[in-house]
């Protein structure tokens, strides 16, 4: 037997029938939901007790329209409400507590009666159940935003919507269940139960949800605003508490009182002087009571590192051995003989008096002279730290000095850098390129190096940074500059000038011989039997390819010369080669240069000077011009002010011995002078043309050529006196260049011969010149005779052999 | 045999099952016998006519009316624990019910419904 045994009763068939109505207040009873309700008025107590006395306990539960209405009539009420049975009942007081739950939604369709309770006609209405993609997508949305509220609203549940909604299949009814715990507007929860379709319901549902969302987030963010200020603060110090968790964790430090106490054992571990272990105490019980976060902590422990990494005491121990010293500056230098001694004067010194100041040395040269490779290597021969800082374009005098600690970002100056790098309180510190200091409203750094390379005031130099007292005595500076003129003089004062004039031809020879080369093919790869470049492939590219007082470009052009034959042996080509000064246009390219050569004839009134540059040396060609019927001197080529004076003294000199020199008086009234100095594009300056320009206006006026094998250099005063001059090494350098044998100098100049390398003192004859007359009976033979009675030619002694001091001085012929 | 794991968790879930309907539930025992099973649902007060029971596969609906009986014309009510109205019970038994043999019978306000398994199959 299959079939049920009790045939099942028809579902509730009346199409309508007559209930009790329970009007409630601001809220809605949906179908499927529990309510408790309280009810105290007098008419629903007694619908209450007429459904409770009723067979089935149903009750029609509708809301009113305005909760404050006592005793609301029909038209007060919606006219859609829920049928519900009473599930529990009791009674207080006379106010009656009870439990319903709604089964179906109704509609009145006839009031009755309102007394002693309100009853009425109604009708069920149909249950929706209508079905759609829309319906689910609304469905599944709706939980969401459910679960969306309830995690923003704080309010702690112990069971979450989303689980809630589940136990409900019919999504309506999730619908009506999200309007019961959501406290809405009474006219939207009964627009939900008026939804005769779940469409209808869900999309109503939808739309109250998103906007009771922005409601909640609107409020939240309101209540964070308030709060902002407060938890941001919060906020970092739990961050900073759980910092210092995580520190500890990790062992690292443990925060500030490691790091102090760190600072503390290095500090009792070295020996600093009494009053800079006092400073640092202070700091460092200052630093102890800062908190990390305090933006001084960082600028004090920075600080007192500097004092615990400073070489207070710390120094090297010079290597005193004088032999061995000179073995190490040969090594790394050819020539430069006066530097060498001077550095082994200095090893003597400190060898008798170890105590004594190390001198502040300036190496005045043309680039590529090897200045500042001559510092290294004067490190390497006493044995001390070196430290190089180039003070090129430095214009601000904290840079040299420090900041003081007030400013944020404050560092100490470079010299204390510097002495901190190196380690010891002993270095050679090497300042490089100090005439290329600037200076600006910030500061002259030069006054700053005042102080510091004083010996009489640098064993307390005070950096502002450091704000203590450092001793520079023992530091060995070496200054290093292109030239003099725009150091201050007060600077220059302080410093022992040594010039490092640029080499001459056989000394860059050697240069390259023993240096150049050997680094050059190093670098390329090849070999010394794989290329092999003869001494006269050398000084062909020195005259023909470079014109420097150094050897940079020198040195550039051999490293081209071993990467050409690089390129052939890594081609596979390759063969030992000899280089031939023939080779070189191939390999270089044309040459560069061409001899400055002596002009061979000269017209009269052309006298050949010398000239002092910042690179070397210089042949310059003066020309003098009578202008037929014209008074006045008129000077050209750029000249500087000293020169145009000494070309005035020139030909005061001229026309007061006119009688002498066989010059008619009529020719010095009758005609102007126009004095021209080639290249006219480059300025020239200084005293040092005066004899030559005296040569050639004497040239000039008596029509006797000068010279052309013979330069000449030397200041002239008006009583006819030849007075000394600089840069004499570059100076006859470049008249051998240019093929000049002869060379008049200033008689007091006869010493500075003696810096010349022993070559071109052989090859080349000096006329030391005390008078003008000296001068010109040399450079214009046709004059000698004239002033036979009145010139003295004194010509220096040649070198004797081999012999390495020559004595240079002046001797009669 | 199977147990009914899945009635026995429902049975203790029954306060969520007020959710699925809007309608009472009576209380259930069920018992498994040598023949079948035997259910016993509390359903005292409701008159046996208005009671249904419906099988469907492996599961069994009870349903119908209390209705509650008119004492006294004229009374307050204090107190209302008993549920009236609608009711509805739908268990699920982990056997097929359609080809069981099903009595039922009703005494002291129980419902009891026997389920055996019939003869010639077994």
């Amino acid at each position: 037997m299959n079939a049920s045994e009790v045939t099942p009763e028809k579902n509730d068939a009346p199409q309508s029938r007559t209930l009790p109505i329970l009007p409630i207040k601001n809220t809605v009873l949906y179908p499927y939901l529990l309510m408790p309700l309280s009810v105290g008025r007098a008419r629903s107590i007694a619908a209450v007790e007429a459904a409770a006395t009723s067979e089935d306990k149903t009750i029609l539960i509708v809301s009113q329209r305005d909760a404050r209405v006592e005793d609301p009539t029909f038209e007060q009420l919606y006219t859609i409400g829920t049928e519900a049975v009473i599930k529990r009942l009791e009674r207080h007081d006379g106010a009656i507590q009870m439990i319903v739950q709604g089964t179906r939604r109704m509609e009145i369709i006839e009031p009755g009666r309102a007394m002693p309770f309100l009853e009425a006609r109604v009708q069920a209405l149909p249950e929706p159940s209508d079905t759609g993609d829309e319906i689910d997508a609304l469905e599944r949305n709706i939980v969401d935003q459910a679960g969306q509220i309830q995690a923003m609203s704080n309010a702690e549940a112990p069971i979450s919507i989303a689980q809630v909604l589940s136990q409900f299949k019919d999504p309506l009814h999730k619908a009506y269940m999200m309007a019961t715990m959501l406290s809405l507007d009474l006219e939207k929860e009964q627009q939900l139960l008026e939804s005769n379709s779940r469409l209808e319901g869900l999309r109503l549902m939808h739309e109250l949800l998103a906007h009771e969302i922005q409601i909640v987030e609107l409020r939240q963010k309101i209540a964070t605003q308030a709060q902002s200020e407060m938890s941001r603060e919060q906020r970092e110090y739990h961050l900073r508490q759980q910092l210092r968790a995580i520190q500890e964790e990790l062992g690292e430090g443990g925060g500030e009182a490691a790091e102090v106490d760190e600072l503390r054992e290095r500090m009792e571990k070295i020996e600093l002087p009494e009053d800079v272990r006092k400073e640092a105490e202070r700091e460092l019980g200052r630093l102890s009571r800062l908190p990390t976060a305090a933006p001084d902590y960082q600028i004090t422990r920075s600080y007192i590192e500097l004092i615990l990494e400073l070489p207070w005491d710390k120094t090297t121990e010079d290597n005193l051995d004088l032999a061995r010293a000179r073995q190490v500056l040969d090594e790394d230098h050819y020539g430069l003989k006066e530097i060498k001694e001077r550095i082994v004067e200095q090893l003597a010194v400190l060898k008798l008096n170890p105590a004594a100041k190390a001198p502040i040395l300036l190496f005045v040269g043309p680039p590529g002279v090897g200045k500042t490779s001559l510092g290294q290597s004067i490190a390497r021969a006493l044995g001390r730290k070196f430290e190089r800082m180039s003070l090129g374009g430095m214009h601000d005098e904290s840079e040299l000095r420090g900041h003081r600690r007030t400013y944020i970002g404050a560092m100490p100056g470079r010299i204390v850098q510097a002495i901190r790098r190196a380690g010891v309180r002993n270095p050679l510190l090497m300042l490089d390129e100090l005439d290329k200091l600037g200076r600006d409203f910030r500061g002259d750094p030069s006054a700053a190096l005042l102080e510091i390379l004083d010996p009489a005031q640098n064993h307390e130099f005070r950096d502002n940074y450091l704000n203590l007292p450092f001793d520079l005595s023992q530091t060995f500076f070496i200054a290093t500059a292109n030239t003099l003129d725009t150091i201050p003089r007060p600077l220059l004062d302080r410093m022992e000038i040594i010039r490092l004039s640029g080499y001459s031809e056989e000394e860059k020879v050697q240069i390259a011989r023993r240096y150049l080369i050997t680094r050059q093919l190093k670098d390329s790869g090849v070999t010394a039997e794989q290329v092999i470049i003869p001494d006269e492939t050398l000084r062909a590219i020195i005259t023909r390819y470079t014109r420097e007082a150094g050897v940079r470009q020198f040195e550039r052009l051999i490293g081209q010369l071993a990467r050409k034959i690089a390129v052939r042996y890594a081609e596979g080509r390759g063969e030992p080669t000899t280089i031939k000064p023939d080779d070189l246009p191939e390999l270089l390219g044309p040459e560069r240069f061409f001899l400055e050569r002596a002009r061979e004839s000269m017209p009269p009134g052309v006298s050949t000077g010398l000239a002092w540059t910042e690179t070397g040396g210089e042949v310059l060609y003066i020309e003098a011009l009578a202008l037929p019927g014209g008074r006045d001197l008129m000077l050209t080529g750029q000249l500087g002010e000293v020169m145009r004076e000494s070309a005035r003294a020139a030909q005061s000199y001229i026309w007061s011995h006119a009688a002498a020199l066989g010059i008619s008086e009529e020719s010095l009234k009758s005609t102007g002078v126009h004095i021209h100095v080639p290249a006219g594009a480059i300025p020239k300056d200084g005293p040092s043309a005066g004899v030559a320009m005296a040569v050639a206006l004497a040239s000039m006026y008596s029509g006797e050529p000068a010279l052309g094998d013979t330069a000449m250099t030397g200041e002239i005063t008006l009583t006819g006196l030849v007075l000394p001059i600089g840069g004499v090494k570059e100076k006859v350098l470049a008249a051998r260049r240019a093929g000049i044998r002869t060379v008049i100098l200033p008689e007091q100049n006869g010493k500075d011969l003696r810096e010349l390398p022993d070559e071109v003192r052989r090859e080349m004859k000096f006329v030391l010149a005390a008078k003008i007359e000296d001068a010109l009976s040399v450079a214009i033979p046709a004059l000698a005779e004239r002033l036979q009675s009145v010139a003295t030619i004194r010509y220096a002694e040649a070198p004797q052999g081999n012999g390495k001091k020559a004595a240079a001085k002046g001797e009669p012929v | 045999m199977a147990t009914p794991r899945r009635t026995a968790g429902e049975l203790f879930v029954s306060a969520a099952r007020a959710y699925h309907s809007p309608y009472w539930q009576p209380a259930v025992d069920v018992y498994e016998t040598a023949r079948g099973w035997v259910l016993k649902y509390e359903l005292a007060g409701v008159a046996p006519e208005d009671i249904e029971v419906q099988v469907a596969g492996r599961t069994i609906a009870v349903r119908g009316v209390r209705r509650d009986v008119r004492i006294e014309e004229k009374r307050q009510s204090f107190c209302m624990e008993i549920s009236y109205n609608r009711f509805e019970r739908v268990l699920e038994l982990p056997c097929d019910l359609n080809t069981m043999e099903l009595a039922t019978q009703y005494r002291d306000g129980m419902l009891i419904v026997v389920l055996h398994c019939q003869e010639n199959k077994s």
